[in-house]
């Protein structure tokens, strides 16, 4: 939480250095977004999923603060079913049990839009924020207290263009980092135990559709 | 059926080839008059029985020497790859060799040598010359069997290790995986064998009594109505007849084989840890009837190794070797162990049940630590506490349950079916009592040993290869990181890495739990 508060604070720093003359009233639009996801934890999710990536759906809505100056709470969900699996020198052993990995974050963050003085088509942006990332990990057949339902704070960072399609729409492509340190790993049942990888963050490129203005 | 004539001649041809054939491959020292017998009968739970005595040792032909018992007049050895047959001719006959012989399933060869020779000291002799890659005495292989003492009712061994959620998650295997039995064979089949039952001495409590000769007897037998079913048993092999017929004669092995694949949910009897797999009998140990009968080859080391191999050949993928000795290691064991897994299939061994009689080493088990997908398996009683006879040392690699009547009594034992010993054992209160055994009569009996322990883990590693894991070194060690510690912190001597924990080293790991 150390690092998120830092970004954070960061990221206020950045909200209250914008000059007052380039304030507006304050906006507010909706999001769906669709994307691909690698999870830091390469091999623990190759070892169940088959492969550290995975579609991820959310949603969310943005207020602008001012012209430039934007915060944004947004959810997603990646979900995807492998099978439980034993390790054994390196060889990966499936083990005929489903088991469902899902990840929910629910993220709050901060940006700055660099529109420039005149109006451009694309617009960058950048920013970034803190987390809650809900893992559950449900597995068939199961019984009570093999199933993990935990919840993670991180944080991240995020860069991305933004374009104008409609007067009241807009599609953005972003990049996005997070890390949610010491989130995996803990039990001596896990995979990511083995290969010594606590974070549950990673890497997601997504696509956007904005409506409002 | 319609036939031309000479595709009839053709076919009759073919067959009288095909049964000398068989006759060449397989020599018979016995006859079954017939196939086809009444079912097995069941006397049910044997629950209030007076504690019995211990069942007497197989044999008197053998000489004691170091403790343990082997074979007269030959040796086993094995000669490095490419030492020429003059060389080996030269070399035996420095220990008194007379012939030397290949047996089937071995890469060793049986010297024989003069009957009053030391064979421990013919291979000492033999294994000092530089060709010679090990030779030694023909030990005896025993079961790892703690003889019955009386009361009891129920499986508490399968709760102790969770089986109810293991089940859950694999439901007995299935008819895919082959476990080999190498016992002291198994009531596989109906048959009735007639043979004549000669006179001979055997001991009765502390004295040696003789037992008068029986004459032709016809001898039934009958498959264990709760473990045989269609196409249940493939490949039978007995190396104490040397030949296809694998029936026991002393119940031992059909109560391991019910541990294993006991038929379940038939509503019939008892459970087993894999009940859907094929069990393969391999005999490789001689009962008190084999030798009374007059069996050709006793369960020594080299029987026993080359039951390992036939396993192997045969597409056995777990073999269970509730057998073993104290006394000096066996190379040709752990050379066959090697084999074995090196030939994709896990091994499971007793860790003996000698902890009372000095605690000795144990052979083949004392070799499972250093050879991956084999175990060596020691016992645990109902009260998760090692059992009192259940032998401890480095090998001990984990444990199961095995049962531990002196502290719980009959139905502390593991219950399985087996023949009902009271028509199988007629010689144990003596020559008055002496008759003709039947092996068509089968009861439930609670039995305790490392014997009991070892099929638990046998069939545990069938569910294992059936769920996925299919390297004899990876089953072993999903069974050790999953295993229940008990005991010290830790892997020790007495449980090693603990109790196995089948729903756990089923259930693998997770991403995150």
């Amino acid at each position: 939480m150390t690092r998120a508060t830092l970004v954070c604070a960061a990221v206020l720093l950045l909200v209250s250095a914008v000059p007052s003359s380039a304030q507006n009233a304050v906006t507010m639009r909706g999001f769906a977004d669709a994307g691909l996801t690698v999870f830091t934890a390469t091999q623990s999710f190759k070892a169940v999923l088959g492969s550290p990536t995975g579609a991820v759906f959310g949603g969310g809505v943005e207020v602008g603060l001012t012209r430039n100056v934007f915060v944004s709470l947004a959810a997603s969900r990646f979900k995807k079913t492998g099978q439980r699996v034993f390790v054994f020198q390196n060889q990966v052993f499936k083990l005929n049990v489903d088991d469902t990995i899902a990840v929910t974050p629910l993220q709050v963050s901060a940006g700055y839009r660099f529109r420039g003085r005149r109006p451009r088509r694309i617009i960058p942006y950048a920013g970034g924020g803190i987390g809650w990332y809900r893992l559950t990990e449900t597995s068939e057949p199961s019984t009570p207290g093999d199933d993990t339902k935990t919840t993670h704070a991180g944080f991240h960072l995020l860069a991305g263009i933004e374009t104008p399609i409609r007067r009241w729409a807009g599609a953005a492509v972003d990049a996005q980092w997070s890390s949610v340190p010491n989130s995996l790993g803990e039990s001596t049942t896990s995979v990511a135990s083995l290969y010594d990888e606590h974070n549950l963050g990673g890497f997601m490129l997504r696509a956007r559709i904005i409506v409002g203005r | 059926m319609f036939l031309s004539k000479s595709a009839g001649v053709l076919t009759v041809l073919t067959l009288a080839v095909g049964i000398v054939a068989a006759q060449d491959s397989i020599p018979r020292y016995r006859t079954f008059i017939s196939d086809t017998t009444l079912p097995g009968i069941d006397t049910g739970i044997r629950n209030n029985d007076a504690p019995r005595p211990p069942r007497p040792s197989a044999s008197d032909l053998v000489s004691r020497s170091s403790g343990e018992r082997y074979l007269r007049g030959s040796i086993a050895v094995k000669f490095r790859p490419g030492t020429a047959s003059a060389s080996q001719r030269l070399m035996v006959a420095r220990v008194g060799a007379t012939t030397m012989e290949a047996p089937s399933y071995a890469d060793f060869q049986i010297v024989t040598i003069d009957a009053q020779a030391d064979p421990e000291a013919a291979a000492a002799t033999l294994a000092q010359q530089p060709d010679v890659e090990f030779a030694q005495a023909r030990y005896r292989i025993h079961p790892m069997f703690v003889p019955n003492d009386p009361l009891y009712s129920q499986q508490w061994n399968y709760t102790t290790i969770d089986m109810e959620h293991a089940w859950d998650l694999n439901p007995g295997a299935t008819p895919s995986i082959v476990v080999a039995v190498l016992d002291s064979g198994v009531a596989y089949r109906n048959a009735v064998l007639r043979r004549n039952v000669p006179s001979w001495r055997g001991p009765v409590g502390f004295t040696i009594a003789t037992f008068p000769a029986l004459g032709v007897v016809d001898i039934p037998f009958a498959a264990a109505p709760d473990l045989a079913g269609p196409n249940r048993f493939v490949a039978p092999r007995d190396f104490i007849w040397d030949d296809a017929d694998p029936l026991d004669l002393d119940g031992h092995g059909t109560h391991v084989a019910g541990t294993i694949g006991q038929l379940t949910n038939n509503s019939l009897g008892v459970a087993g840890m894999a009940f859907n797999v094929r069990i393969m009998p391999v005999k490789v140990i001689d009962s008190m009837w084999d030798d009374i009968l007059g069996s050709p080859f006793e369960g020594t080391d080299d029987v026993v190794a080359r039951g390992v191999h036939y396993a192997v050949d045969n597409g056995a993928k777990v073999l269970n070797l509730s057998i073993g000795r104290a006394g000096p290691p066996a190379p040709l064991l752990q050379e066959a162990i090697v084999y074995a897994t090196s030939h994709g299939a896990f091994v499971s061994m007793a860790a003996g049940n000698d902890f009372e009689d000095g605690n000795p080493t144990q052979w083949p088990a004392a070799y499972a630590p250093s050879i991956q997908g084999a175990v060596a398996v020691g016992a645990i009683g109902r009260d998760r506490q090692r059992a009192y006879y259940s032998s401890t040392g480095p090998y001990v690699e984990l444990v199961a349950p095995g049962g531990n009547q002196r502290i719980g009594g009959t139905t502390a034992g593991i219950l399985q079916q087996t023949y009902d010993f009271a028509f199988v054992d007629t010689f144990i209160f003596g020559p008055a009592r002496y008759g003709p055994p039947r092996f068509d009569i089968f009861s439930y009996q609670f039995l305790q040993g490392t014997s009991m322990s070892t099929p638990h883990v046998s069939g545990f590693a069938a569910l294992l290869m059936q769920q996925g894991i299919t390297s004899p070194g990876a089953i072993e060690a999903a069974m050790e990181q999953f295993a229940t510690d008990l005991g010290a912190p830790g892997v020790d001597q007495q449980y090693g890495y603990g109790l196995i924990n089948p729903r756990a080293s089923l259930r693998g790991l997770g991403l995150a739990k």
